[in-house]
């Protein structure tokens, strides 16, 4: 019965999102077999000629990215006001595959900040409806951001889906960078376990002088056939120098924060906690956090007529639970009128509901919200306070 | 486009809406009204406790809950009051003009739970809407039920919804109808007086065999409820529609959110069990 459904079996099992303790063990699985392959290659037992891992090297990286613009339009890091951000290219030099962290996370490229749906004509009362167009290779994601994508994921599909995400989604190459150190000062991937590439349709891991390049889905098969005359077979050596730089990474973030497994019953736990009251007063309500957050899926829709009143465009746009008018309702009435109550919803649906709704993290660690805040509050900051730690938040 | 996404999302996105023409528009109230409309493809078929987002070209969409049983109509009914944009909007409708509908979303009110059962049910002002779809579901019904009692409160007689309805449930007796208002004028009002706590407090329930629904205003649950807890009725007999603000009625837009539940989705009618540990429903 409809009524019952929330209070029983959490959603994600029924819906086949994995549980996280899967998850983790499913990627090192996954992690260990490469690792064994490699191994046995290494020893020369052979195997077949095609299993060979490609290098991309530095210098074709420009001629890789002019190959994909000839297929499809690519969604990139660019250089914008001495900042990264996460933009259509024009011209494959405009890429910044070095780029440490954008701006902006990569959701605006199946989740447009404005997204037009239905298209009004007032003079004859009819509408149509207006296709959601979309870059066809996202390039140069960083792992934090391919766990966002499993977040937008899980929650985009659950119930009924949201045709518009998906066919974006369905449509979308992604192509990964690993990164092998912390890419901001102020990312805390390491504690929430996203620091590897969760999934990728082409991982690139950095080597260096070039990238390694693994094709992982049917539909990578479209960028190797646009790659194959600029990939180079990688070399014992090289291959020898990727497991130096995965098994470097590893170390690189090591020493995790947070307790994943204990996140969301502690977050429950602190909910009603004084600390709260702090952090409320401290913030501005400006809303960049939920801006540049990858794992922000709220929006509102928005009619605007044209000044001859002649036709009207409904959109949908980026809305953030940080905003006074959030949850008003006629009445009028707010049920979270107070800032408390407003970053309190915001880190508990990144830290406890989500989370435990569908098994994935929705706090990836980026820590763009902590360099877009202007006073400094920090979702790590929160969640150790929450399991036990003293420090302010 | 992979099989499994192309069975999931259809033909025709979500938030497009389709057309419904208005069939008969009537005043009910100096701020409510009552619309009818017609789906120009397919019947709705929504069940009593869903809700409609309903878009007027130009104007913008909003949601609005089903005040008529229509799982086997051809037409629909919805009590609007004009409150913002869209809802003055509605009420400037004519019989013939075209809107938009997306729906039915949500969850349903106790239609399976409730049979077999005495059904209290209490009403605060609009909130008398939704419910008039379930007293329609109960009379079509009726020998499915047990005892049926309405307690409706309203500010004054004037803002009485469905006047003509509640008279007839009044008189006849089909139901029983247990009528107050905040304000009554002098001489006129021969009913209750005062918030609808003061005649449920002496009405007389059997808390084994009765199931309880209270749509109304924010401010009036908490109060409603502590007498239904003083009466003994267990938090999973007692069923609520809550109001939050929502854009896209599917889960997605995040507007709706208490706490890890969804409003449009998970509800807008919730039983009590799931929402009493939850601090920002209520």
């Amino acid at each position: 019965m409809f009524l019952r459904r929330a209070a029983g079996r959490p959603r994600w099992l029924a819906d086949g999102c994995f549980s996280w303790a899967e998850n983790e063990s499913f990627s090192v699985g996954l992690f260990v077999f490469r690792r064994r392959r490699l191994e046995l290659r290494l020893r020369g037992r052979g195997e077949p000629k095609e299993e060979v891992g490609k290098i991309l090297k530095k210098r074709d990286v420009i001629s890789a990215v002019e190959a994909l613009l000839v297929h499809g339009s690519v969604y990139a890091p660019v250089e914008k006001d001495d900042h990264f951000v996460f933009e259509e290219i024009e011209r494959a030099s405009d890429l910044r595959l070095e780029a440490a962290q954008t701006v902006h996370s990569a959701k605006g490229a199946f989740f447009p900040s404005k997204d037009p749906l239905v298209r009004f004509d007032l003079s004859s009362g009819d509408w149509e409806e207006l296709p959601p167009a979309a870059p066809r290779f996202l390039f140069g994601l960083h792992p934090c951001d391919t766990w966002a994508m499993k977040a937008f994921d899980c929650w985009m599909r659950d119930g009924i889906p949201d045709d518009r995400y998906l066919r974006r989604r369905e449509h979308g190459v992604i192509i990964a960078v690993q990164c092998l150190k912390k890419c901001n000062e102020d990312s805390f991937c390491g504690s929430m376990g996203t620091y590897r590439i969760f999934e990728a349709d082409v991982r690139l891991t950095p080597m260096n002088n070039g990238y390694f390049v693994e094709f992982e889905t049917e539909k990578a098969r479209e960028v190797e056939e646009a790659w194959r005359e600029i990939l180079l077979e990688a070399t014992v050596e090289e291959e020898r120098e990727l497991e130096e730089m995965k098994s470097g990474m590893e170390d690189a973030f090591s020493g995790a924060e947070v307790d994943l497994e204990r996140l969301p019953d502690d977050m429950k736990a602190s909910f009603y906690a004084p600390w709260w009251r702090d952090m409320g007063k401290r913030c501005l309500d400006c809303g960049q956090c939920v801006a540049v957050c990858p794992t922000c899926t709220c929006f509102a829709m928005i009619d605007e007529c044209n000044v001859s009143l002649t036709e009207c465009e409904r959109s949908r746009r980026w809305d953030g639970c940080m905003f006074h008018s959030f949850a008003e309702v006629a009445g009028p009435h707010n049920f979270r009128s107070d800032r408390c109550a407003r970053i309190r919803h915001r880190m508990n649906r990144k830290g406890q509901w989500l989370n435990r709704r569908f098994g994935v993290p929705f706090c990836v660690g980026c820590g763009r919200c902590v360099t877009a805040c202007p006073v400094g509050i920090s979702p790590l900051k929160v969640f150790k306070r929450a399991q036990g730690g003293t420090a302010d938040v | 486009m992979s099989e499994s996404v192309r069975r999931a999302i259809g033909e025709s996105s979500v938030y497009t809406p389709r057309k419904a023409k208005v069939e008969s528009i009537q005043p009910m109230t100096p701020s409510e009204t009552l619309l009818e409309l017609r789906p120009s493809a397919s019947p709705l078929r929504g069940s009593p406790g869903q809700f409609v987002q309903v878009t007027i070209p130009g104007v913008g969409e909003c949601p609005i809950s089903l005040c008529s049983d229509c799982r086997e109509t051809e037409t629909f009914q919805l009590c609007v009051r004009r409150v913002g944009l869209v809802t003055t909007a509605i009420h400037r409708l004519v019989p013939g003009s075209i809107v938009g509908i997306r729906g039915p979303f949500g969850t349903t009110f106790p239609l399976e739970e409730a049979e077999g059962k005495d059904v209290l049910l209490v009403a605060g002002g609009l909130g008398m809407a939704p419910l008039r779809s379930f007293v329609e579901y109960i009379l079509k019904n009726r020998d499915r039920f047990g005892e049926v009692t309405l307690v409706y409160g309203t500010r004054s007689p004037k803002d009485l919804l469905f006047r003509e309805e509640v008279f007839e449930w009044y008189y006849e007796k089909p139901i029983s109808v247990i009528l107050t208002v905040d304000l009554a004028p002098a001489g006129d009002w021969t009913g209750e007086v005062g918030p609808v706590t003061i005649p449920l407090r002496s009405l007389e329930i059997v808390p084994a065999r009765t199931l309880a629904v209270m749509v109304g205003p924010p401010v009036m649950f908490s109060y409603v409820l502590d007498v239904l807890r003083e009466k003994g009725l267990s938090d999973d007999r007692i069923y609520c529609s809550l109001e939050r603000r929502m854009f896209c009625g599917i889960g997605k837009c995040g507007q709706c959110q208490i706490e890890d539940l969804l409003c449009c989705k998970d509800g807008p009618v919730f039983s009590l069990s799931q929402i009493a540990d939850r601090g920002e429903a209520l």
